[in-house]
């Protein structure tokens, strides 16, 4: 047998009110459910509807369909996270060592030929453009931000002022004189931060755009369930 | 009473192996199966061993979706009946994983019986 569309909304009026709300663990949890109240409802047809689910809800246990819930936005975090990482430390690879390298002696060499004011506005610009890309990729219609796998792939964009911060910390409060093997500490450390916020800033949009990709498809399967 | 708290502690510790060995036989289940969903994943087992395993859903779907996020599973969402379901199927990496995860499993049993001096049934 198969729950009509009003079972269906009482049971996710059920998930709402426990207090999850995002839609893609409501609907995992949703099709769990429904399924389960089916088979208890074909083992029996004289179950009642409001029956098969209380004994589908206690079956869950005390923690009801919490252990359940987390479990599945774990999961979903879990795997932007791992996703994220991946795309950062690939940057990493023997493929592109020498890439990497010649950036930051660059970015380290750069440093020497400009003055500190110019150098000041380059890095303000990119952060602007920085900024701007960012906001295009989070400011999306309310209903994405209905969806974990949405907030879970774009919660990596706003971690960035952290790297900047690094950025910053090198450059006004470590002193110009200090050298290491010959290098000069501070425009070593800018380097480095720089490098690590355009690597961590492409893993983030590359998580994101993936992010976005799945909410939008989950989203026009589940057009249904708004309707 | 007794025997109450003897089965539920045999429980336990079927429960606690089960768990190590979850993610093999989840990918095994779906190379015989194809493509599962979670529910569907929980009646097997519960078929398969008569009962005697339950396998929890708030273990299941983590182990789904690290096993996704790992690349060894592919996903994907269709409208069934009224609502959305999300299936789980073996993607190319995950029909490779099974074989060594099922090597493993067996090499691992077969250690266990030497260990523990059991004498395989078959």
């Amino acid at each position: 047998m198969n729950l009509n569309q009003e079972q269906l909304h009482q049971i996710k009026h059920l998930i709402a009110k426990r207090g999850f709300t995002e839609v893609d663990i409501q609907m995992e949890i949703l099709d769990h459910v429904a399924s389960s109240v089916e088979d208890k409802m074909e083992e029996n047809p004289l179950l009642s509807f409001d029956a098969a689910v209380s004994e589908t809800h206690r079956s869950f246990g005390i923690m009801g369909f919490s252990d359940f819930a987390n479990g599945i936005a774990n999961s979903i975090h879990a795997k932007y996270r791992r996703l994220f990482w991946r795309f950062f430390f690939s940057a990493f690879g023997y493929k592109y060592v020498l890439q990497l390298c010649f950036s930051i002696f660059g970015i380290y060499k750069m440093q020497d030929l400009i003055t500190a004011n110019v150098f000041y506005i380059f890095l303000v610009i990119g952060l602007l453009c920085v900024f701007g890309i960012s906001v295009f990729f989070v400011i999306k219609p309310t209903i994405y931000k209905k969806f974990a796998s949405f907030k879970s792939g774009t919660s990596f964009l706003p971690l960035l002022g952290c790297i900047l911060f690094l950025t910053n910390f090198a450059m006004n409060d470590i002193p110009v004189e200090y050298t290491i093997f010959s290098l000069n500490v501070q425009q070593l450390i800018v380097s480095l931060s720089i490098i690590l916020f355009v690597l961590y800033f492409n893993a983030a949009i590359r998580t994101a755009k993936i992010s976005i990709m799945e909410t939008k498809s989950l989203i026009e399967k589940y057009r249904l369930l708004y309707n | 009473m007794y025997i109450i708290f003897l089965y539920i502690c045999f429980m336990a510790i079927n429960n606690e192996l089960f768990k190590g060995t979850l993610q093999t036989i989840i990918l095994n289940l779906l190379s015989e199966n194809e493509r599962m969903y979670g529910y569907e994943i929980t009646q097997k087992v519960k078929f398969v061993t008569q009962g005697e395993l339950l396998l929890k859903d708030g273990a299941l779907y983590p182990a789904l979706h690290k096993l996704e996020a790992d690349g060894l599973l592919d996903t994907d969402t269709e409208v069934v009946g009224n609502r959305v379901r999300k299936y789980y199927s073996l993607s190319k990496s995950g029909e490779k994983e099974v074989v060594n995860k099922l090597q493993e499993a067996k090499d691992f049993i077969a250690h266990l019986q030497v260990l523990l001096n059991l004498k395989p049934s078959f």
